[in-house]
């Protein structure tokens, strides 16, 4: 009970803590599985509400019967350690990968990831984004925010979050099996799912009572993060993160979702070398310098100092812990700019 | 006042009725003198009164309990004579409960003028119980709140009877209101510890219903409604030496909210029972019947917290829970047979998949007789025989299941799915003696007790001791062993689950004061072997050993129908030991080191009373979470709990008041009172609950204050 009878009504229960779609402190944002053997777990990282970090997040990993192992397990005596690791064959009993990351703060996360030897993981392939003219925001009563009131409203392309707006997020995920849901993720604005792969986010900080507005606070012109994870329920997920702008953009390239400022916003699709370099202000917390298009895709990528990874600049390396920021810092890439 | 009718003539006789004023009881006891006469009252209060026509007359009234009245009138008169006399309000009788000659050591007792004027109880004479020395103090309508920890027994310890007969539960939904009516019953009693052979299969406390059993003089009855139920009762004499009973509760919520997003099935409940009984020379002959139901559904989720999609795809649970028995019983004067059957469903439905549905059917049957050996030596004798069979559906609910551990146990435990049909016998037997020594009683007993499933046997060796040291001074010394089999829903998760077996022992002194002030002091101890208890997750589990000890003091103070008074103060632990060499102590479900209270209610003036209750005590523990994983399987979180009840809620206090007034009219009255909760923050915090991944612990909060109104009328 879980609380529940008669005068219980007259109960208070309120959010304890931050709602689960905020982007804050340190957590395990998901842990995915590569396909094909031996097993190559990745976890997705939010370090101090980024995605990001300085420093590197100390992850242990290791094959483990259930709950409890993944309780009593010593991150000295793990399977594999490292952003990417490869694991052994599992151990006879043991079908389930553990993870203990440690964080720069010192915050010890555990996480636990289901392998079912099932058809391949969904991939997330884009989000697309469309504001919905005539959702009320400030002022929305009554049914203006339920669920088959929303379904039914129009939406049109957009370019600029206006601040105190509503946009539709929409996930396109390929290899989806039924039971497939995007949990839906930002540093900030409020969310209103819609349904398994779409949502509702507005550019403000909204305190709902049965769906009716009690407050709103918009937000600051600036950058937002978004991540969506699918999960099949099966045990597998996947991850894309991207960033939108709440008001106008200024100059900056996007790469695999995400955003980096720039000098001058490079003419896009497009392949790019280019420089990074640290930038406490933006969300992926590096930005674009000395951008020279290229018209040739077989463009070689140079090295990067981070283990495990290789070709194209992919904004992943920073969200699965692979390069620490200070590792990219200064460092020549080949990317891949989108529209 | 007086009441006469005047008309035409009657033929030199006069048909004189003495009632009592609110009610219309008729009062038989009245003394009634005609013309310097004693005339004689039959037992419905009636006279016929021989008066030559046309000659004033002169009637005298008077009565012990009611304010005497002298009526002058002129005869001849065409109706009868109705004359209502009011009930003295003062001086009361006194009340003294102590020195009762039992076996039970320890006994408290609530009668329908205590549980009517004790503000906070809606009229429940149980609810009354869990405002008595020893018995831990519940938050109201927290999760809890109907359990009955007495002396540090687990709630599940406890046995509650109706007129002999066990009834599967006590409160409507663990929480509002007790399942007896309580317009119904005559008194109440609840024995702690350390209780005589009489009573059995229990750890913990029994509590003995007693319905009324005097054979009503003339119809009589009342009607009442306050913010939750609705209900009324009747009793009428029948010719030939019968009468007859029947009441009837009902909550109305559900009518008018017709259920919200939370409860699609807004929360039901009912309770009835009626007997016809005949009185006879030597022994009473009654049938009787009895029930209860609780309905609801509710969404397995908290929808406040959930995104509008999120909340479309929780499942709802549907439960629902009635009991009925039908029985014969046979009083005589000193015995007392009762046979009934009892029909217990209980059934939950998950609409994503999931099903419980446990229907139980038996025949518990109870005998007791007692008698006198010889001029210092009184027996008892009797037995408890209970078959049963239990037809049991289950279907796996998967990751819901933990989700109704209150309702359905068995998914919780995710007990592997099933059809089953559980036959089971249980008996028991008890002897006792009462013997007298100068001012010292002893009352050796023995129980023995037999279960069909695992053919458990159990016997257990009591003793009593009384001793009168002084006119208002009387020591007391009681226990033994106790031994409990495991709830048959328990035998469904393990088989094999022991019979918990405790050895207990009371010792208490009764001290009265001119009289009238009762001084009452109990310390208790029980050991215990396998005691069977409920981890916050899981199965149920063993302990190896069960430690529970205290102390309680207690004042009473009451003058019948004018004043009453009693204080309180308890100190008792209860503790847990999973019997590994390196295993600590640790605190049970009804470890509540403090509590203590007042209850006080003042008839101000006849129709005015007014009313305080104040408890307080420590809070009730809670297993916390210390930690979470992430199941990146299917994006959710799972708690890791800390050690068993190593959290405590915020210390508890509150206070109710209530003020009723009675409009006593001649043939009935009508009753409006006003109780007032006040419950002070942080006291407030009803249960713990947790962020998404339990990260962060607060507490559901209940009102500070809350108004509840009623209203009665009594004829």
């Amino acid at each position: 009970m879980s609380g529940l009878l008669l005068l219980l009504v007259f109960a208070c229960r309120g959010p304890v803590g931050e709602p689960r779609q905020a982007l804050v402190g340190d957590r395990v944002v998901a842990v995915t599985l590569a396909d094909g053997e031996p097993a190559r777990p990745r976890a997705s990282l939010l370090v101090d509400g980024r995605t990001w970090s300085d420093e590197p997040v100390d992850l242990a990993w290791a094959w483990v019967a259930d709950e409890d192992a993944l309780w009593s397990l010593d991150p000295a005596a793990s399977d594999a350690t490292g952003p990417v690791p490869t694991l052994p064959d599992p151990p006879e009993g043991a079908g389930r990968i553990g993870l203990v990351a440690t964080f720069p703060s010192g915050h010890e996360a555990r996480a636990l990831l289901a392998v079912t030897g099932s058809p391949a993981a969904p991939q997330v392939r884009r989000v697309t984004h469309a504001r919905v003219p005539g959702q009320p925001l400030e002022d929305a009563e009554d049914d203006d925010l339920a669920l088959e009131v929303r379904a039914a409203r129009p939406t049109e392309p957009a370019e600029v979050v206006a601040p105190s707006s509503w946009t539709r997020l929409q996930a396109r995920v390929q290899g989806a099996p039924d039971g497939t849901r995007i949990r839906w993720m930002a540093t900030a604005g409020t969310f209103l799912e819609l349904d398994a792969t779409t949502a509702d986010w507005a550019s403000a900080d909204l305190v709902l009572d049965d769906l009716e507005t009690e407050s709103s606070e918009p937000l600051p012109p600036g950058p937002v993060t978004f991540v969506a994870l699918a999960n099949d329920r099966q045990g597998h997920g996947a991850v894309h993160a991207f960033d939108l702008f709440v008001g106008e953009e200024p100059a900056g390239a996007r790469i695999g979702g995400r955003w980096l400022p720039a000098d001058a916003s490079p003419m896009a699709p497009t392949w790019a070398y280019a420089r990074l370099e640290a930038d406490d202000e933006a969300p992926l917390g590096l930005r674009l310098v000395d951008v020279q298009q290229v018209s040739d895709p077989a463009a070689t990528a140079p090295e990067v100092p981070c283990e495990g990874v290789s070709g194209p600049f992919d904004p992943l390396w920073l969200l699965q812990g692979a390069c620490p920021r200070e590792a990219l810092d200064g460092v020549r890439v080949l990317a891949r700019i989108s529209p | 006042m007086i009441a006469w009718l005047l008309a035409a003539a009657w033929a030199g006789q006069v048909e004189l009725v003495v009632r009592q004023h609110g009610d219309a009881a008729p009062l038989p006891r009245a003394e009634v003198v005609v013309q310097g006469t004693p005339v004689a009252l039959d037992a419905r209060g009636r006279a016929t009164l021989e008066l030559p026509d046309g000659v004033e007359a002169t009637v005298v009234l008077t009565s012990l309990d009611h304010q005497g009245q002298t009526l002058t009138f002129t005869p001849p008169l065409d109706q009868p004579l109705v004359v209502f006399l009011r009930p003295l309000s003062e001086p009361g009788e006194i009340v003294v409960e102590a020195f009762r000659p039992t076996a039970e050591v320890t006994r408290h007792h609530v009668d329908a003028e205590m549980a009517y004027e004790t503000p906070g109880t809606f009229d429940d004479a149980v609810r009354l119980v869990q405002a008595l020395p020893g018995v831990n103090v519940q938050r109201e309508y927290s999760p809890s709140s109907g359990d009955v920890s007495v002396r540090g027994s687990l709630a599940g310890d406890s046995r509650f009877y109706l007129d002999g007969i066990e009834v599967p539960y006590l409160y409507h939904f663990n929480q509002y209101a007790s399942v007896f009516p309580a317009s119904q019953l005559d008194s109440l009693d609840l024995y702690p510890s350390g209780y005589g052979a009489r009573y059995g299969d229990a750890t913990g406390a029994i509590v003995e219903a007693v319905s009324k059993t005097d054979r009503p003089d003339d119809i009589t009855g009342s009607a009442g409604i306050n913010l939750v139920t609705v209900g009324g009762d009747l009793r009428a004499p029948l010719p030939k030496g019968w009468w007859v009973s029947a009441a009837f509760r009902r909550s109305f919520h559900d009518i008018v909210t017709q259920g919200t997003d939370q409860f699609p099935t807004w929360p039901r409940f009912y309770d009835f029972s009626a007997r016809a009984e005949h009185v006879g020379e030597r022994t009473t002959v009654g049938i009787f019947t009895a029930g209860s139901g609780d309905t609801y559904g509710r969404v397995l989720g908290e929808l406040d917290v959930l995104d509008p999609y999120e909340q479309e795809g929780v499942p709802t649970l549907d439960f629902g829970r009635d009991w009925q028995l039908l029985g014969v019983r046979v009083r005589w004067g000193r015995g007392r047979f009762v046979t009934a059957f009892l029909h217990d469903l209980v059934a939950a439905d998950v609409s994503e998949g999931g099903l419980y549905r446990k229907r139980s059917m038996s025949l518990p049957t109870r005998l007791d007789a007692d008698g006198t050996a010889l001029s210092w030596l009184d027996w008892a004798v009797g037995g408890e025989l209970r078959p049963e069979v239990t037809l049991v559906e289950l279907e796996d609910a998967g990751r819901y299941g933990p989700l109704v551990v209150r309702e359905a146990a068995p998914l919780a435990w995710q007990v592997a799915a099933t059809d089953a049909t559980l036959p089971r016998v249980r008996f028991h037997g008890y002897g006792e003696l009462q013997a007298k020594a100068g001012p010292a009683r002893f009352f050796p007993g023995v129980r023995v007790g037999m279960d069909s499933v695992g053919w458990s046997p159990t016997i257990e060796p009591r003793l009593a001791v009384r001793v009168r040291v002084a006119e208002q001074t009387e020591l007391r010394l009681g226990g033994g062993r106790y031994q409990q089999r495991p709830e048959t829903e328990q035998l469904l998760a393990d088989p094999d689950l022991p019979t918990t077996d405790a050895w207990s022992a009371v010792l208490g002194i009764d001290q009265t004061i001119a009289g009238r002030v009762e001084i009452v002091a109990d310390g208790y101890v029980k050991a215990s072997r396998d005691v069977v208890w409920q981890p916050v997750s899981g199965r149920p589990v063993v302990a190896a050993h069960g430690l529970a000890y205290g102390a309680e003091l207690t004042v009473r103070y009451r003058l019948r129908d004018t004043f009453f008074l009693w204080a309180w103060f308890a100190y008792g632990r209860a503790l847990l030991h999973d019997g590994s060499d390196d295993g600590d102590w640790f605190s049970s479900d009804a470890d509540q080191p403090f509590s203590g209270g007042v209850v006080a209610s003042w008839n101000v003036l006849p129709a005015l009373q007014l009313a305080l209750r104040y408890r307080a005590a420590t809070g009730n523990t809670f297993t916390d979470v210390v930690g979470s994983l992430y199941d990146a399987s299917d994006d959710t979180w799972v708690p890791r709990f800390g050690n068993p009840n190593g959290a405590r809620l915020p210390d508890y206090h509150k206070i109710d008041l209530r003020v009723a007034y009675t409009f006593a009219f001649r043939r009935w009255s009508l009753q409006l009172a006003a109780d007032v909760w006040i419950v002070p923050p942080p006291a407030t915090a009803l249960y713990p609950t947790w962020s998404y991944d339990y990260g962060v612990t607060d507490y559901v909060q209940g009102p500070i204050v809350l108004p509840l109104l009623g209203l009665r009328a009594t004829f």
